[in-house]
C-alpha cells in the first residue's frame, strides 16, 4: 500500500497579486479578483478569495503545514461566519484554486495556468509595441482625459461633424477620390492612422484612470486586419473607469475628425473629407455591441459582467427552451440580468440578419472581384504606374476578405451555437 | 460566537473563472473602391448603380441611379 502524499502547505503561485472586489459588478455578492502571473485575472467568489488569501496571510507557517492550515480555516471561518474544516480548505485548493492556476496543489506541484476562453476574440494577433513602449505612448495623450480639455474636445468634435457633414461636398469629394488610385492610397492610410490613434485612445484612457496598458500590436480579426491595444488591467478599475477605458478610442477617432476639418479648411482636399467618411464609418461600427468592438465592452462594464457570451447559452434555453434558470444567471442582480437578456435576444437575431444581408450581397462581390481582377490585368497589360497597381490589388484583396470572413464567421458562429446548445464536447473538453 | 457549518455541497457549487483579456481593437476599414459596377467598401461595402437611361431616352423602363452601402458587422443601405 501506497503512503499517502506529504502534505506541502500550498502557497499563491508565484507572482499573482490578490487584487480583491471587482468593483461596480452585475453580481448579487461582488466577486474578487486575482492576477495571475500572466497579466490575465481570475474572478472569485469571496470565499475562495478569502482561502487564497488566508494561505498567504499564513506562508510563514510553511514550516508546520497542517498547524498553518488549522490557521487558514480559522481564519475562512471568522471571515465567512460560518465553519470550515481544515479538509475542506484542502478541497478548495485542490478542486477550485490550484486548477484556475491561483495556488499550487497540497502535494507542492505547481500549477498550469488556466486560460479563458474567448468566443469571437481577437486570436491570432501579434505585439508590435511592447508595454513599456504603450506606457510612454499613453503619456504623451493622457491629458487629453482632463475635464478642462475633455468637455471643449466634445464640443469641437460635434462642431467638425456638423460643419463637414452638413456642409461640405462629400458625394463630390467621394466620387472624385475613387477616380485616382493615388487618393485611395492616401485615404487608406489616413484610416490606418485613424485606427492606430483609436488604439492609443483606450491606452491614454486606461493609463489616466490609473492602471497600466499592455502590449499594443496587430492580428487578423476573424480575416480582417486590426490593431488592439491589451488593457487587461482594466478589471481592476471602477465602472466609470472601465468605460473612460472604452470610450477613450471613439474619442481619440473624434480628436482625428478635428485634425482632419482643420486640414481641409486650409487645403480643400477633396480626399480629406472622403477620409472624415471612414473614420465615421469606423466610429459607428466600433459601438455596435455584437462582435467584440468598443461598444460590447461598454454593454459589459455598465452592466459590470465581464464576459456577456457567457450567459448566451443559460438565457436562451431559460427563453427558449422553458428550463429552469441555471446558477450562473441567478448569481446576477436584477437589472443586469435584464440587460443582459435583452443583449442576447437581441444580438444573435441581428447578427443572423446582418449574416443574411451580407449573403445576399455575396454575388455582388464576387461579380465585383471578378470585374477587378480583369481591370488589374488589363491595366498591368497598359502600362500602368506601381501606384495604379498598388492601389488595384488591395482593392482587390479588401473586396476578397469579406467574402471569406462571412464563410469564416457563419461556420463558427454554427459550430458554437450548436456546442452551446446542445452541448457538444469541443476538442479541449473531450 | 457560534458558526454555522460550510456543508460540501455549497463549497462544490462554488466556482472561480479565468477573466478574457481585454483587447480592444479597431478593424481597418479601407478606402471605397469601384468596380465596373460597384463600388465597395471594406466592413462598409458601398455599390453604385449608374442607373439605366430608358428607352429611346424617353425614360421609359429607366432605372434610378442609387447606392447601397453595406456595413460588417452593421449594414446600413442608402438608396
Amino acid at each position: 500500500m501506497n503512503d499517502p502524499e506529504p502534505l506541502i502547505l500550498p502557497t499563491l503561485t508565484e507572482g499573482a497579486e490578490l487584487v480583491g472586489e471587482f468593483k461596480g459588478s452585475g453580481y448579487r455578492q461582488p466577486p474578487q479578483l486575482v492576477r495571475l502571473p500572466n497579466r490575465q485575472l481570475v474572478q472569485l467568489p469571496p470565499l475562495l478569495f478569502s482561502v487564497a488569501k488566508a494561505l498567504h496571510d499564513h506562508r510563514h507557517l510553511a514550516a508546520d503545514p497542517h498547524a498553518a492550515l488549522a490557521e487558514v480555516a480559522d481564519a475562512v471561518t471568522a471571515e465567512a461566519n460560518a465553519r470550515i474544516s481544515t479538509e475542506q480548505v484542502l478541497f478548495l485548493i485542490d478542486r477550485k484554486l490550484a486548477p484556475l492556476g491561483v495556488t499550487t496543489y497540497s502535494n507542492g506541484t505547481a500549477p498550469s495556468l488556466a486560460k479563458a476562453d474567448t468566443f469571437l476574440a481577437l486570436r491570432f494577433r501579434t505585439a508590435v509595441f511592447p508595454a513599456t513602449a504603450t506606457w510612454f505612448l499613453s503619456g504623451l495623450f493622457a491629458w487629453l482625459f482632463k475635464p478642462a480639455v475633455l468637455l471643449p474636445s466634445i464640443t469641437m468634435v460635434a462642431a467638425a461633424e456638423v460643419w463637414l457633414v452638413a456642409t461640405q461636398p462629400m458625394g463630390e469629394a467621394l466620387n472624385n477620390a475613387i477616380r485616382t488610385p493615388t487618393s485611395i492610397l492616401f485615404v487608406l492610410a489616413l484610416t490606418v492612422l485613424s485606427c492606430v490613434f483609436h488604439e492609443i485612445g483606450h491606452a491614454s484612457a486606461c493609463r489616466y484612470s490609473g492602471v497600466r496598458p499592455g502590449v499594443m500590436g496587430c492580428g487578423i480579426y476573424v480575416v480582417w486586419p486590426a490593431f488592439y491595444t491589451d488593457i487587461t488591467d482594466s478589471y481592476r478599475l471602477g465602472r466609470g473607469g472601465r468605460l473612460r477605458t472604452d470610450l477613450g478610442g471613439v474619442y481619440f477617432n473624434g480628436i482625428f475628425l478635428i485634425a482632419l476639418a482643420v486640414l481641409y479648411a486650409l487645403t480643400g482636399y477633396d480626399p480629406l473629407l472622403v477620409a472624415v467618411v471612414a473614420v465615421n464609418l469606423e466610429i459607428i461600427q466600433q459601438l455596435l455591441p455584437t462582435l467584440r468592438f468598443d461598444g460590447y465592452y461598454i454593454i459589459s462594464d455598465l452592466v459590470g459582467i465581464p464576459d456577456l457570451f457567457k450567459y448566451m447559452r443559460p438565457i436562451l434555453r431559460r427563453t427558449l427552451l422553458r428550463r429552469p434558470a441555471e446558477e450562473r444567471l441567478n448569481a446576477l442582480k436584477r437589472w443586469p440580468q435584464i440587460v443582459v437578456t435583452v443583449w442576447v435576444l437581441t444580438v444573435i437575431p441581428a447578427l443572423a440578419f446582418q449574416l443574411g444581408l451580407i449573403a445576399i450581397k455575396v454575388p455582388d462581390l464576387i461579380l465585383a472581384n471578378w470585374q477587378r481582377a480583369q481591370n488589374l490585368a488589363l491595366s498591368a497589360q497598359a502600362g500602368a504606374g506601381p501606384l495604379e497597381l498598388l492601389a488595384g490589388t488591395l482593392q482587390l484583396i479588401l473586396l476578397t476578405l469579406p467574402l471569406l470572413g462571412l464563410a469564416l464567421l457563419t461556420y463558427w458562429m454554427l459550430r458554437w451555437l450548436t456546442s452551446k446548445i446542445i452541448k457538444i464536447p469541443t476538442p479541449q473538453q473531450a | 460566537m457560534a458558526f454555522r457549518d460550510l456543508d460540501d455541497e455549497t463549497l462544490e457549487a462554488l466556482s472561480g473563472e479565468v477573466l478574457p483579456a481585454r483587447v480592444l481593437m479597431s478593424v481597418i476599414i479601407p478606402s471605397p473602391v469601384r468596380g465596373e459596377r460597384a463600388e465597395v467598401f471594406y466592413a462598409c461595402q458601398t455599390t453604385h448603380y449608374y442607373g439605366t437611361p430608358g428607352l429611346l431616352g424617353t425614360g421609359l423602363l429607366a432605372q434610378e441611379a442609387r447606392d447601397t452601402t453595406t456595413c460588417v458587422p452593421a449594414v446600413v443601405q442608402t438608396f
